[in-house]
């Protein structure tokens, strides 16, 4: 089982670095928190039981992590929480050196954790049937949200 | 920029792979981990805590057990309610921190991020209520213990007072009333800590919620 997990984990960790960039791009502990969800996805390997893709699954154990580490952060006090106001959309937006990479992030950013979930999976082409399967919502309501999230983003982009 | 630009702009974006790759080591030497470095420093300050004050609570206890069951000291009503009060500070403090050694404890990753949000709230009403209960239970029995002793004037009970000067009523009445208080503030003190972690998860759950949709339009 911990050889497959390897592989399967090697061949993913593309998304654990989009999810922690999403989550975590300022933050301190960014890296402790990447491995606070390796840890996490590994005790709760024995629970994946092939019913649907592994990327389903590990997006699914992946951003629940992440929200369940920002939401402890409230009992931390030693943690340094990164106000959502020192990101400067504006700064980036007129630095011509700053890749759309960077822009887009921060845009991201500025969204709550939920909506930062839904979008990362809309992004990564999801369709309205996984990402309704990830996040517990319908179809329906994904279709509606994943419009408002897009909305807001644009927004954010277009005007800092 | 239109709507559909945010896919290409994403795909773009990630068309390199500018991130550091895992090593089949580090992998292994993390799956071997409780938590990581820094999740697993903070949980051991709580449980430092929660252990450091069981422990005095613990060596309270024995030092009572001592003094009165074994010597067989005999105290006035007048000096024991320090030492009272002084157990009770011990237990709420103790309790408290495993409470929230609990509250950062408990997770809900395998389930989808709605699921997980209100099993993670369950859970946490769930700690804060037993952990209510079991104040209430130990406040009251004290209480009920207290008004048995007065009742039946065990230990001068009935002559205990502060100076009928200063408060015309008689301490165990005052000593009831605050025992009976004690889990109502316990409980007012823990939505207080937890106010923002109950807030977050409602926000969320709302977010996620189809009502919240049609309401909010």
């Amino acid at each position: 089982m911990e050889k497959e997990f390897i592989e399967l984990i090697k061949s993913h960790q593309r998304i654990l670095h989009k999810i922690c960039n999403i989550y975590f791009l300022r933050d301190p502990y960014k890296e402790d928190y990447y491995q606070e969800i390796l840890v996490r996805l590994w005790k709760s390997y024995p629970g994946f039981k092939n019913q649907s893709a592994f990327s389903t699954w590990l997006y699914r154990v992946a951003l629940n992590t992440s929200i369940d580490i920002i939401r402890k952060q409230s009992l931390q006090p030693k943690h340094v929480e990164l106000s959502v106001t020192e990101y400067n959309i504006a700064e980036y937006k007129n630095n011509p050196e700053s890749d759309n990479k960077d822009k887009l992030y921060l845009a991201i950013n500025l969204l709550s954790d939920v909506e930062k979930a839904i979008i990362i999976l809309y992004l990564e082409d999801f369709n309205y049937n996984e990402i309704a399967e990830i996040t517990g919502i319908s179809e329906n309501y994904a279709g509606v949200k994943i419009n408002r999230i897009k909305t807001k983003l644009i927004k954010i982009l277009n005007h800092g | 920029m239109d709507k559909n630009d945010l896919k290409s702009m994403w795909q773009d974006a990630h068309f390199t792979n500018c991130e550091n790759n895992f090593s089949k080591e580090s992998l292994e030497k993390t799956m071997g981990l409780k938590h990581s470095k820094a999740i697993s420093k903070s949980l051991f300050d709580v449980k430092l805590k929660a252990l450091l004050y069981t422990l005095i609570f613990l060596i309270y206890v024995a030092l009572m057990l001592y003094a009165f069951a074994y010597l067989k000291l005999n105290l006035s009503v007048n000096s024991l309610i320090p030492l009272v009060l002084a157990g009770t500070f011990l237990l709420i403090t103790t309790t408290s921190e495993f409470v929230r050694l609990l509250v950062l404890t408990k997770t809900a990753d395998n389930l989808s991020l709605k699921d997980s949000l209100l099993t993670y709230n369950e859970k946490l009403k769930r700690i804060l209520t037993i952990d209510f209960i079991i104040h209430m239970l130990f406040f009251y029995l004290s209480a009920i213990l207290i008004i048995y002793n007065y009742l039946t004037d065990i230990g001068g009970f009935k002559n205990l007072s502060w100076g009928n000067e200063i408060i015309p009523i008689p301490l165990p009445g005052i000593l009831v009333l605050m025992l009976l208080s004690v889990p109502w503030l316990i409980k007012y003190q823990n939505n207080h800590r937890y106010r923002k972690m109950f807030s977050i998860l409602k926000e969320s759950v709302h977010q996620l919620n189809d009502q919240s949709e049609t309401n909010g339009s």
